[in-house]
């Protein structure tokens, strides 16, 4: 789910079993062109449509880090630290871009791409995200 | 004294006179109603327009083809499908997932993903520690076959509303399980 549709009551009443917080991380430099931009964006979208409707019972979907402030893994990692200390007990990011890693990220457990596919395969897509979720949850990552 | 008795006063005659419109009424009347007519050749269709999702018919009923009855065993498979939708002016499509199985009497039926806990999907035999069972990875719900809850949810997963035509299954809306209490 969304952080934006719980209510103060509903996070009461069921907080305790959302325990993965999802951060949309765009990474974008500044120098893309609007359509390149928007394609970043879009395939965003794409992944975070395949998390979201399997697990809306248990993952919070947060508000996006934007840009890529030059080498801005400090700032990732310090806002995955605070989200897990405070509230959740995994964060996932998921990267508009590719080239970042949990090695960049040594704060989050684990992170996502778009999909670079095309439709048909976007079934076995679901099925290898839901995998690694899974994995994460299983604690075998 | 009473003014019973008294004597009816005698209205003075009145001179003859003509019931025409004067000219300030007929332009009045001329006037205003071409205005109305103006105005609400303008406004009607805004009104209709703002009112149009209400007009239509929601498409209750409607069924989508889905999957040939002979692909359909007695262990569920998951079929996808795409159903669109409309909510307001903004329309979509949604792509939703069935688990359709036969029981020993060839009755096919099929049930939602949606876990009745918190709403993540479930899966068919997907936890080792429980086989040929609907399980819930986000918190442990567990469903029978049959869609009955087994542990963590409250309720049976729901079911689509099922018609078969010309060999092919078709599905409906999703309504409450009534195949779950058939269970012992």
């Amino acid at each position: 789910m969304k952080f934006s549709e719980f209510t103060e009551e509903s996070w009461k009443e069921n907080g305790e079993y959302y325990d993965t917080c999802l951060i949309p991380y765009t990474g974008l430099s500044g120098m893309e062109s609007p359509p390149e931009a928007a394609a970043a964006l879009e395939g965003l979208r794409d992944l975070l449509d395949l998390i979201e409707l399997p697990f809306r019972g248990r993952i919070v979907i947060y508000p996006a880090i934007q840009y890529a402030a030059g080498q801005n893994s400090q700032y990732v990692n310090e806002v995955c630290r605070k989200v897990k200390s405070n509230l959740f007990q995994y964060v996932i990011i998921a990267s508009a871009v590719p080239g970042v890693s949990v090695e960049d990220f040594y704060e989050s457990d684990l992170v996502l791409y778009p999909p670079k596919v095309s439709t048909d395969r976007m079934i076995p897509l679901r099925s290898e995200i839901k995998e690694k979720i899974q994995t994460l949850w299983q604690g075998e990552a | 004294m009473s003014s019973y008795n008294e004597e009816p006063e005698v209205n003075p005659p009145k001179p003859p006179s003509r019931k025409e419109m004067s000219r300030r009424q007929f332009l009045t009347y001329t006037l205003g109603g071409a205005t109305a007519f103006m105005g609400a050749g303008v406004i009607l269709p805004m009104a209709r327009f703002a009112v149009d999702p209400i007009l239509h018919k929601r498409g209750e009923g409607d069924f989508i083809k889905v999957a040939e009855v002979s692909q359909i065993t007695d262990v569920p498979q998951e079929f996808n499908f795409e159903l669109k939708q409309q909510d307001g002016w903004y329309a979509s499509t949604a792509t939703l997932t069935a688990w359709i199985r036969k029981d020993g009497n060839g009755n096919i039926y099929a049930l939602s993903p949606i876990c009745k806990h918190l709403g993540c999907t479930v899966g068919w035999n997907n936890d080792k520690a429980y086989p040929d069972e609907y399980h819930c990875p986000c918190h442990g719900a567990r469903y029978t076959k049959l869609g009955k809850q087994l542990a963590v949810a409250a309720k049976p997963l729901d079911q689509y509303k099922t018609k078969i035509d010309g060999g092919w299954v078709y599905l409906g809306d999703i309504v409450p399980n009534t195949e779950a209490n058939k269970e012992a």
